[in-house]
């Protein structure tokens, strides 16, 4: 059995979420900063009238920030608060079968922190972020 | 008390549906005691809700099914058939009593006799406490076997337990129109989040179809959509809101409860039940308003004899008034006891160290009386179980500012004591300011600001104390922050260009200024929960979208206070601001604000008759209506400040005076400071309109005669808004349309009444010319109207009747002369 992953690049790096867990892809206009946050959140903006906090996931990942603000982002919805995921590109939607990560090469901390599995996928191997693990880690980082 | 029986039909309903099932499956098991658990619970509450009420018959089944399914409970072997149904015989007559409480039918016919006993003879004391074994009739009186019960349960025809399924049909307890239904408040909840989405989707689509100039054939089914949501909104939000009632209902039973404790008489008034405000508001409020009225009884109002000794009757009163005023709730709470000792409060307050002796002597009274929302604050020297432990209004204080409200106390020696609570209606709209710094815009909840104060003003000077920037103003010193510095946005120093709010003082910081760039409008905002990626910034209290799309956070001052540190240095600061304070001279000083009026001249108002500042559109003044007015709210209000030739700007600068009655509007041309004054002002004013003057930067400055200004609207409005005084009446033709389409307005607006019947009394009578024969009666003046204005001009008091001038004129001499 397969399942739906959209495909995104962090810090050059392939990754997947599990589709069932995006939203909606979304194209982010206009973000206001928020003052005091982490260096995770980007800040706020809404979509269709909903405000969302932005996330870095460079940031989240401890790698740095992002400079450049891609156009789409997924959009993730957890515990009723909706976020948009400031990824490098989205590169698409494939299907895949997630198998258990094996430890076979060390990932460097944070990508460890939140993911569980990798897929194949025809443009190589990507880890699958599980997005529970993501926000919580942002929400650690954010204190 | 109508209230609570509807609830209690309704709960027992309620309760009678969630336990249909447990019945079920207890008639087909019998032996499994776990259902009988919920049928208890059921016969329990209805037993214990009887106690409210009188219902006798009720009560007593109640009681005696709750006696056998308790003895069931504690037997091991379940309960035979016949007890069973027995228990299904009450359930189902609870029912058919319930409809016959509502219908207001008695109950004393309902009762079968066999029926209890039938359940009294399961119960304990029948069968001595033996566990009766399963499925062997408990031989408690021979002559009722349970055929027989059963069939008298039977005869009456809405009590048929024999079988489940036709329970339903045979229950004629259906009331015949459905008042009421009970929801879960987290669905209201979704509802209202809901609605309030689509309000947001709404202004959505509306900027986007104004971008994209779409085809205005939209139009208008996007207005007939606005106008639906508009409603729908409304609905909803009164569905959320509930009568203040329902917090009222529970008082006097405290009140008498506490009141016998306390061997005092008390009668407490509770007025403006029907005020309305949001559920979750009054239960927040509950706690503060019982503990105040549990303070006003215990320790307000003093002891028969001593209130007989004061001249006070023996019955002490505790008011509690409720009244909406704007968008908040006016909560008063009254009592006409011994009145708060200010005096000790002081000597309570040196003792605890909260103030100095120095500082006390110099305090006023108002201040004094502050320091009973001091944590850990109390007057009382014996602490009783009611009140007294200092554990109190502070918290009550804290609770009411949750909910971003205020409290304030007035009291008299031996006269008595006055709570001001000021609520919001909603929790979920937040007046709110706008405020920027930088390229960047917050929320400002309004209820946490006192005032806004520009730098330029010389009423303002900044000086150092150590690192702390102070910020004095009109005799007061705060300590001041920047926005920028705290939010880290910026560590320009502050300057003069900027703004300062000056920030109410709360529980957990002292009052300051906070300086920030611009402040912008206010708005009404939904605010709606952030995530706790931003929330863990602790400065935050939620965001919320401006009306145009973009997304605003809002920003807690509590928090901003703590970041700054003002609330560790609150007492300092605190002491600071009075020992300013004091060094004023005694009296009290009068706030006037100047402004430059549309003849350019310099004026001050005493801000006392200031409701507010608003900005209006000039296409909202209307010009040519004689005297001038502006459209606010859907009604006319006088304009004074201008005429007919001013040219008017883009937006105008309005004065919104109130004069506890009614409203009148300054138009002025340019707002400056506030200044201060105390004494009297300078007499030398020959000009009717100005009071007096006062010297202000070198100058004498004319103040404004509010007397005046509301003398001229009484003059010019519509006399019919004036509150309290009565209209006279005035007859006009009744069958003649001219006078009913054309001249009745015209006398309603000069303040008439209009006659409704010809042998009604008048005070004056308009005739029209062709109708002179009516001239007789007891009118005390008459107003003869010409169709013909050659023949008006003829006649001494001729009026041509399309001569509105003179009509109008004619109306007001008249009814000088009535009210003489």
């Amino acid at each position: 059995m397969t399942d739906l992953f959209v495909l995104i690049w962090i810090d050059d790096c392939l990754a997947a979420i599990p589709a069932i867990d995006v939203e909606a892809v979304i194209e982010l206009e206009h973000i206001y900063a928020a003052p005091l946050t982490s260096p995770c959140v980007v800040g706020i903006s809404s979509v269709r009238s909903m405000p969302i906090t932005v996330i870095d996931s460079r940031a989240v990942l401890g790698r740095g920030t992002t400079t450049a603000i891609g156009e789409q982002a997924p959009l993730i919805k957890r515990a009723g608060h909706l976020y948009a995921l400031v990824v490098d590109r989205i590169e698409g939607a494939a299907q895949g079968h997630a198998m258990a990560r094996k430890p076979c090469c060390p990932l460097g901390t944070g990508w460890a922190d939140v993911t569980v599995a990798t897929i194949e996928t025809d443009i190589g191997t990507a880890l699958v972020i599980d997005v529970d693990l993501f926000m919580t880690a942002t929400t650690a980082k954010a204190v | 008390m109508d209230d609570l029986l509807a609830d209690f039909i309704a709960e027992t309903r309620d309760m009678l549906d969630a336990i249909s099932g447990e019945i079920v499956a207890w008639e087909a098991n019998p032996s499994d005691n776990g259902h009988v658990d919920a049928i208890f619970r059921f016969m329990h509450t209805v037993k214990g809700n009887c106690g409210f009420f009188d219902f006798p018959e009720l009560a007593r089944l109640s009681h005696a099914a709750e006696d056998t399914l308790d003895y069931i409970r504690g037997s091991n072997g379940g309960a035979g058939a016949d007890v069973v149904n027995a228990v299904l015989a009450a359930v189902d007559l609870i029912g058919v009593m319930v409809g016959a409480i509502e219908k207001g039918e008695p109950l004393a016919d309902l009762v079968k006799p066999d029926l209890l006993a039938a359940l009294s003879g399961h119960s304990p004391s029948a069968i001595g406490g033996t566990n009766a074994p399963q499925e062997t009739p408990v031989p408690c009186d021979a002559s009722h076997p349970i055929s027989q019960i059963t069939e008298s349960i039977d005869d009456e025809p809405a009590v048929g337990a024999q079988s489940v399924p036709e329970r339903g049909e045979e229950t004629p307890n259906v009331p015949a129109a459905m008042r009421s239904v009970r929801l879960p408040v987290p669905l209201l909840d979704r509802v209202m989040s809901g609605v309030s989405d689509l309000v947001l989707a709404r202004n959505d689509l509306s900027r986007m179809m104004f971008n994209a100039s779409v085809d205005p054939v939209l139009d208008a089914p996007f207005e007939r959509l606005s106008a639906i949501l508009r409603d729908v909104r409304d609905a909803v939000t009164k569905m959320r809101m509930q009568r203040i009632d329902t917090l009222y209902n529970s008082m006097p039973r405290m009140v008498r409860d506490l009141a016998q404790e306390l061997d005092k008489k008390v009668a407490a008034k509770f007025e403006g039940g029907d005020v309305e405000l949001d559920r979750e508001v009054i239960e927040m409020m509950r706690d503060p308003i019982m503990h105040i009225v549990r303070n006003a009884i215990d320790h307000g109002l003093e002891q028969a004899d001593e209130r007989i000794a004061a001249g006070k009757s023996v019955t002490g009163t505790v008011t509690v008034t409720a009244r909406q005023a704007g968008n908040r709730i006016a909560l008063v709470i009254k009592d006409d006891g011994q009145g708060l000792n200010i005096k000790r409060i002081g000597q309570k307050a040196l003792a605890a160290g909260l103030v100095s002796e120095d500082q006390l002597a110099r305090m006023s009274a108002a201040d004094i009386l502050e320091f009973i929302f001091m944590p850990g604050f109390s007057t009382a020297d014996q602490v009783s179980a009611i009140s007294g432990r200092g554990v109190g209004m502070d918290v009550v204080r804290a609770n009411i500012e949750k909910v971003g409200g205020t409290i304030n106390v007035r009291t008299k020696r031996g006269q008595g004591t006055q709570f001001e609570l000021y609520i919001p209606l909603m929790l979920s709209i937040v007046s709110a300011l706008l405020v920027g710094v930088g390229a960047m815009r917050f929320a400002i909840a309004l209820s946490a600001v006192d005032e806004i104060l520009v730098g330029k003003s010389s009423e303002v000077a900044f000086s150092n104390l150590g690192d702390c920037l102070i910020f004095s103003y009109r005799g007061q010193q705060v300590p001041c922050v920047s926005l920028g510095a705290i939010l880290g946005i910026s560590d320009a120093p502050v300057t003069r260009d900027q703004k300062f709010l000056l920030i109410k003082g709360t529980a957990g910081g002292g009052s300051f200024a906070l300086a920030v760039d611009r402040v912008f409008n206010n708005e009404d905002l939904v605010i709606k929960p952030i995530s706790p990626a931003i929330m863990n910034a602790s400065i935050y209290s939620g965001t919320s979208l401006l009306d145009d799309g973009r997304p605003v956070l809002m920003l807690d001052m509590q928090s901003v206070a703590q970041k700054a540190n003002i609330g560790a240095a609150d007492d300092r600061c605190a002491a600071l601001t009075r020992e300013v304070a004091l060094s004023t001279p005694a009296e009290t000083p009068s706030k006037l604000l100047v402004f430059t009026d549309f003849g350019g001249r310099q004026r001050a108002v005493r801000m006392e008759l200031i409701a507010r500042i608003d900005e209006i559109d000039p296409a909202h003044v209307q010009r040519d209506l004689g005297s001038i007015w502006v459209l606010v709210a859907k009604s006319l209000k006088p304009v004074i400040g201008l005429d007919a030739q001013t040219a008017l700007p883009e937006r105008i600068k309005m004065l919104r005076l109130f004069n506890g009655e009614r409203e009148a509007f300054y138009a002025i041309e340019e707002l400056h400071e506030i200044t201060n004054f105390t004494g009297f002002l300078a007499d030398v004013a020959t000009d009717p309109a100005i009071e007096g003057f006062v010297l202000h930067e070198g100058s004498a400055l004319p103040v404004v005669d509010g007397h005046h200004i509301f003398a001229q609207c009484e003059a010019a409005a519509p006399t019919r808004q004036a509150i309290g005084g009565t209209r006279p009446v005035c007859r006009i033709p009744l069958g003649d349309p001219w006078a009913q389409h054309m001249l009745r307005p015209l006398v309603e607006a000069a303040g008439y009444e209009i006659a409704q019947r010809e042998e009604d009394h008048a005070d004056i009578v308009i005739l029209l010319d062709h109708d002179t024969d009516a001239a007789n009666g007891d009118a005390s003046a008459y107003l003869t109207l010409y169709s013909d204005p050659e023949m008006a001009s003829t006649r001494a008091d001729g009026i041509f009747r399309y001569d509105r001038k003179s009509v109008v004129s004619a109306l007001k001499d008249l009814r000088t002369k009535v009210a003489v």
